[in-house]
């Protein structure tokens, strides 16, 4: 069987940087809160005309011009998404088809800020089933069009962002060595958007809010530090491996505090836990992918570093994944 | 009294989504509203000021205060 190899990676994420200073719609003297509460300084803010499927394309050109890979050799693209273009169709087919990518499949996945690590588990899976030699994963978001812009405990916390990966079948030592996923149900109200569904149409909402992005922040923190930790240690325990073994740990970019509580309660210095929710705030599903791209491009990654992702956000969903580079 | 407290009771678990079914009365503590934090507590002075037009001192929201200390503060600026 062959391995799902890491062939490139690309990024991409809008121009337009503001800085918490620059939220001048919250009041003054609570901008101080967003660094102290979370390590965000700034985050990129898509232009009004663009939409998530606009950052998907640009982190995809990049992912593949890095290498020179033909587009028209693209057997699929997967891409991850909880701030989807519409409702239907999925977001990749746009993407499939600014990309020029004719000969392959597309479809989405969502399971909101873990979709990184669901997305890199189903690409390994459809990779190693023979069946697909490459597949273009992305994961794209933007969130400052579904935050309520008035909330503070959301809309500083988020930015627009995308990251691509190009996965091929491969011979070497290298690849997708394995992957955990996790949900629990029970809570799918904790980080959600209320309506637009089937669950609460928009004309039946009661409150503008109810067609925003919402989240229990204590409830989330407590969930995020308790299952962050345990499905590293999950992922490793069931691919044989040791903590003293990994050479970088990507966890999702939600909270500075998140992921300083996770390596320390791994015991696991936090140099070796990639940061860049300081300059883009959370990204949500794209997260992990615009750290490992940026990670590889600036040469902290190298080819043979053996490399964690993980993640966790609604659902309650979580996962990990053990990559070879 | 009443009917700023009404609004308030309206618009509480709005904001706190944990707070849907708590009982707000005018001996309630801010502290004692499910997730209240400082970062929630930015979100009811946003409301209380934007439905009230007043300006909310930031120590009135310190959490030991009650919904009707609250209150008094808005219909003595209103």
């Amino acid at each position: 069987m062959k391995n799902s190899v890491i062939f490139s990676t690309g990024s991409y994420l809008p121009e337009s940087a503001v800085s918490n200073a620059e939220l001048t719609h919250f009041p003054a003297s609570s901008l101080k809160l967003i660094a102290e509460k979370t390590g965000i300084l700034s985050r990129r803010i898509a232009p009004e005309e663009e939409c998530t499927s606009d950052l998907a394309i640009k982190a995809a050109r990049r992912c593949l011009q890095k290498v020179g890979f033909p587009v028209k050799q693209v057997q699929g693209i997967v891409l991850s998404t909880s701030s989807p273009d519409r409702m239907q169709p999925a977001t990749a087919t746009r993407v499939q088809h600014e990309l020029g990518a004719i000969n392959a499949f597309a479809f989405d996945i969502n399971s909101v800020c873990s979709g990184s690590t669901y997305g890199i588990c189903v690409v390994d899976a459809l990779i190693k089933s023979g069946q697909f030699a490459n597949i273009l994963f992305i994961a794209s978001e933007m969130y400052s069009k579904i935050l309520h812009k008035r909330d503070f405990c959301t809309f500083p916390l988020f930015g627009d962002g995308a990251g691509a990966i190009l996965f091929r079948a491969g011979n070497s030592n290298r690849g997708v060595y394995h992957s955990c996923l996790r949900t629990d149900g029970s809570n799918s109200g904790a980080i959600c958007v209320p309506a637009g569904g089937t669950m609460l149409p928009f004309e039946k909402m009661t409150s503008p809010r109810m067609a925003h992005f919402k989240m229990h922040g204590t409830a989330v923190f407590d969930f995020a530090t308790t299952k962050g930790t345990e499905v590293i240690l999950e992922l490793l325990g069931e691919a044989g491996m040791g903590l003293s073994e990994i050479d970088w740990f990507i966890t999702h970019q939600a909270n500075i505090n998140i992921i300083e509580t996770i390596a320390s309660r791994l015991n696991v210095s936090k140099e070796k836990f990639l940061v860049n929710l300081d300059k883009y705030g959370n990204t949500a599903s794209a997260s992990v992918l615009v750290a490992l791209d940026e990670a590889i491009s600036g040469n902290m990654i190298r080819e043979g570093d053996l490399v964690v992702t993980s993640a966790f956000g609604g659902g309650l969903s979580w996962g990990a994944n053990l990559i070879r580079i | 009294m009443s009917e700023v407290l009404a609004v308030i009771r309206e618009g509480i678990p709005e904001l706190f989504p944990g707070a849907i079914g708590f009982e707000i009365a005018t001996d309630t503590l801010l502290n004692d509203i499910p997730e209240w934090d400082s970062m929630t507590s930015v979100n009811f002075k946003v409301f209380l000021e934007e439905t009230f037009g007043v300006t909310i001192p930031d120590d009135l929201l310190e959490g030991g205060s009650t919904i009707g200390e609250v209150i008094t503060f808005i219909r003595r600026v209103d």
